[in-house]
């Protein structure tokens, strides 16, 4: 019981050769996919390079979208592959310690309360920095799964995994950020 | 008691579970604290995951892509836009095909002692100048000179050899560079990636040299106004006949002029890595 595909419409638009089509299924999406790819990779700097790169590959394929997956998935697929090639490649640097932006910036704007704002940048910190212990594989798992709330379906599609395989590698990813972040919360 | 509960911990997290197996993991937690502990850190672990804040985009970010996509014969444009024999270009044009590449000032060093004539232009505009209004036109070429190259070079009466330009895109700004060189009959001949940034090393002919230096003001220009910053980083003078140096002088007319363009990233509070 296929749902109808919101970006079905700019997609098919886009493939006809009309690229303010293109352009406003980037803008629905960047956000999305240059967060996505700030936690793969660690830092925001090399986030907004990645998804360009994504959403240019994505034009380029534009011809090879067949409808199995939604127009979001699809774009999730081509990010996660990008992202894990990027970091195959470069034989990257474990993720920053730092979440990106500046904690002294962000704490400025936050309202009453600076110190509860404090424990929340501590917080996703430490999660940002556990993250970036993790495998590449564990961490786009949890990430498909927790952060973009991708169905199993939609992970298995992503993965190009088993559906049957994706909750015992989803677990043992849990498992291993459990261990990364144990007494840290 | 039956073995803890494992992956099934996961799959009822994500309600992803058979009626079944969801009966059987809800009796299991009934009785087994450990369970109940390891499925909380879980749940609280997977929150923590999904309240990461989102990462700012740039607000031209679909812009920039949307400039990268791939069109039909682009260089051909360019180097129409650019024209040959020192036309003036128009700027607003070429701007628009050189998106995404920013400089918050382009500076220049000498490199090359060698004497050159250069023709004088007239001298710089008074501050009532600029606030007066002009043609659109006129006052964008005014601000896409950016003074110090011209001053300098007058100065000394060099060419200039070296520029800095501040993108905010490194790898959006080497592609334009690359196109803009090549649209010119020029090309990139070395490369190198260093700490905090990308040097090129370009020839262009050397009938090209002017336009392709007015090309990459035309970059600059551009991210100085959507910076919102062009009267403090760049007060533009009037616009005055082309001062730039001309290299013709000193190599010959097919040699190649050989530039070196420094680019660096202009967000501020984001240092090189």
């Amino acid at each position: 019981m296929p749902e109808a595909d919101p970006d079905l419409p700019l997609l098919t638009a886009a493939r006809a050769g009309d690229r303010d089509a293109f352009t406003a299924l980037v803008r629905r999406h960047e956000r999305r996919l240059i967060s996505f790819a700030g936690r793969m990779l660690g830092n925001a700097a090399e986030a907004e390079e990645a998804a360009q790169e994504v959403f240019l590959k994505a034009y380029r394929a534009l011809g090879s979208f067949r409808g199995e997956a939604k127009v979001a998935t699809w774009l999730t697929r081509i990010a996660t592959h990008h992202c894990l090639n990027l970091l195959r490649d470069r034989r990257r640097r474990p993720v920053a310690a730092h979440p990106p932006g500046d904690p002294v910036g962000h704490l400025a704007e936050t309202g009453p309360d600076p110190l509860a704002a404090l424990e929340e940048r501590a917080r996703e910190a430490a999660v940002h920095a556990a993250l970036g212990t993790l495998a590449p594989d564990q961490r786009t798992i949890l990430l498909l799964r927790d952060l973009q709330g991708l169905s199993y379906e939609a992970i298995a599609q992503t993965l190009g995994i088993e559906l049957g395989t994706v909750r015992s590698r989803l677990h043992r990813a849990r498992m291993a950020l459990r261990e990364a972040l144990r007494g840290k919360l | 008691m039956t073995e803890h509960l494992g992956e099934l911990l996961t799959g009822y997290l994500d309600a992803a579970l058979t009626a079944e197996e969801r009966t059987r993991v809800e009796d299991h937690l009934a009785a087994c604290g450990v369970c109940r502990a390891n499925l909380e850190e879980l749940r609280r672990n997977a929150a923590a995951v999904g309240n990461l804040p989102e990462l700012p985009v740039a607000p031209d970010f679909a812009g920039r892509v949307t400039a990268r996509l791939p069109r039909p014969g682009l260089a051909q444009t360019l180097a129409g836009l650019l024209g040959a024999g020192g036309r003036r270009l128009p700027l607003a044009a070429a701007a628009a095909l050189l998106l995404a590449v920013g400089a918050a000032y382009l500076a220049s060093r000498l490199t090359t002692p060698a004497p050159l004539p250069v023709a004088q232009g007239p001298p710089a505009a008074s501050r009532q100048d600029v606030d007066r209004p002009e043609p659109r036109q006129e006052r964008e070429r005014a601000v896409a000179k950016a003074p110090a190259p011209r001053e300098l070079a007058a100065k000394a009466g060099v060419p200039i050899r070296e520029f800095r330009v501040a993108a905010e895109d490194l790898v959006a700004a080497e592609a334009h560079l690359r196109e803009l060189a090549a649209a010119l009959g020029g090309r990139v001949v070395a490369g190198e990636r260093e700490e905090g940034g990308v040097t090129l090393g370009v020839e262009v002919p050397a009938g090209r040299y002017r336009e392709f230096v007015e090309g990459l003001q035309t970059v600059a220009r551009r991210d100085l106004k959507e910076a919102g910053r062009r009267e403090q980083a760049a007060p533009p003078s009037a616009a005055a006949p082309q001062t730039l140096p001309a290299p013709e002088g000193e190599v010959s007319a097919t040699a190649p002029v050989r530039l070196t363009v420094r680019l660096r990233p202009a967000l501020p509070g984001r240092p090189a890595p």
